[in-house]
């Protein structure tokens, strides 16, 4: 009897071994057919990156333009701000969420939110619209609150 | 390469857990309270309608995000109900840096974290050193393969990122990449503003040093191209990620950028069981590991190891 179950469980198992290579198999092709696709194109499709980290500099006389948060206090003081001080719910983005919303990136994506839609018609077409004109709902929905989850 | 149930039991216990103790730092009742008037979805994520982001990203949505990502990330590290458990953690994870990426830029640190946690979702990584493995008393059994090729596989996509970083470099900005201009002023630039999570002003003295830049770049760059040897060369492994660790504390004091899922990702090539071994050595390990056994109750003394969906060896002596 035993030695048939040993003859059973070796069957088992080769069938287990044979679902388990086919599942690497497709594991590995479903990972790495778009990670080629993206390094090829050297374009990020999330999620699969192209690797394109640490490319940019090198160029001295191109313009840059960098941001920095600023607060009054009471008193009319000015203070530099880092954001990370108030939050970390982007962790390492705060300063390309800015940039962005500095230059209306949410307006020029191919389905913009409805919001911005109609905030870009009411103006006659987003070229019209003013620079940052989303700026103010982040300041205002970002201000000093306690980290509370 | 390490190809028992044991070590990639522990690569899923070390990852979930490092992406587990990440995601309950972070304060995700803030990106609840982010516009979604600014989110640009990208990629994968564009698939969702503007109503579920307007839904979602509100204290309480985000809250129900966080609270999904916790229970199903302590489940996968603790391997409970792991088959199920590792897919959410997966799926999850994956929406949630989508989410993130979709308000900044595209950033690469957590991507390797990302594809490995799809491998272990389709890996038998709860076959031991896991809850699931408890009431089993007996060692898995399958071949060296089944267990061995999901580690090579999160080896060979953490040096895929290292890697093809290199050729993309060299692809886009060819030797110019090499100008003596290029490492002070990509520093300098992240150096300036005050939105990045570190604020370190080593940058500004690079102009000072800027002929030996190039030696530099080119140094890191011939590290990153010698990434994939770490897959197989226990020497090279240990020379290669001693050099990442030193590079990616360079880069946060020079660039105020970090990558620590990328360094938390080393774990993977570790071998566990190996380094558990080698603790016996010491006293308070070995107390640890009787006490544990004492928990987990006596192996079965014919315990060969049976798969879940293989008879069991109380049944074959009852046959």
């Amino acid at each position: 009897m035993i030695g048939d179950f040993s003859e059973g469980a070796n069957v088992v198992r080769a069938a287990y071994e044979r679902r388990m290579l086919l599942r690497y198999v497709a594991l590995t092709v479903a990972l790495f057919v778009p990670l080629l696709a993206a390094f090829a194109s050297v374009r990020n499709l999330y999620p699969f990156a192209a690797s394109t980290m640490m490319m940019e500099g090198g160029e001295l006389q191109s313009g840059r333009s960098y941001y920095v948060l600023r607060g009054e206090s009471v008193a009319g003081e000015t203070f530099d701000l880092p954001p990370v001080e108030l939050t970390n719910a982007l962790s390492g983005r705060t300063w390309s969420l800015v940039a962005a919303a500095v230059e209306n990136k949410s307006f020029t994506i191919p389905s913009p939110h409805p919001a911005n839609a109609a905030l870009a018609a009411s103006v006659g077409g987003i070229e019209r619209l003013p620079r940052a004109a989303r700026l103010e709902d982040l300041l205002r929905d970002c201000r000093l609150r306690p980290r509370d989850a | 390469m390490p190809t028992d149930a044991a070590a990639l039991g522990m690569i899923r216990a070390g990852v979930c857990g490092f992406v587990l103790s990440e995601i309950l730092l972070t304060s995700f009742s803030d990106l609840g309270r982010l516009p979604a008037t600014l989110l640009r979805p990208t990629g994968a994520m564009q698939i969702f309608s503007w109503r579920f982001y307007d839904a979602l990203l509100t204290p309480a949505g985000v809250l129900a995000l966080k609270c999904l990502l916790v229970v199903s990330l302590a489940a996968a590290t603790v391997g409970y109900m792991t088959g199920l458990s590792t897919k959410s953690s997966a799926l999850l994870f994956v929406f949630y840096e989508g989410l993130l990426r979709s308000f900044g830029h595209f950033n690469h640190d957590e991507m390797p974290a990302v594809y490995i946690l799809f491998v272990l979702a389709f890996a038998p990584c709860g076959d031991a050193f896991s809850v699931d493995a408890w009431p089993r008393k007996s060692s898995p059994r399958a071949s060296a393969f089944v267990y061995g090729y999901p580690v090579l596989l999160m080896r060979i996509l953490l040096a895929w990122s290292y890697f093809t970083s290199a050729l993309v470099k060299l692809r886009v900005a060819g030797l110019n990449y090499f100008s003596p201009d290029n490492l002070p002023t990509l520093a300098i630039m992240h150096s300036l503003d005050n939105l990045h999570d570190t604020h370190h002003h080593l940058a500004f003295l690079l102009p000072r040093v800027r002929h030996v830049t190039p030696y530099a770049v080119a140094l890191v760059l011939l590290w990153e191209l010698a990434f994939p040897l770490a897959i197989f060369s226990k020497r090279a492994r240990r020379l290669i990620l001693a050099a990442g660790v030193v590079f990616h504390v360079v880069t946060l004091f020079l660039l105020n950028v970090f990558f620590p899922y990328h360094l938390a990702m080393y774990l993977v090539f570790v071998d566990w069981p190996s380094v558990a071994r080698k603790l016996e050595r010491f006293g308070w390990f070995r107390r640890a590991q009787r006490v544990w056994r004492e928990l987990r109750g006596p192996r079965e003394a014919f315990a060969g190891g049976a798969r879940p969906d293989e008879p069991s060896s109380s049944d074959a002596k009852e046959n």
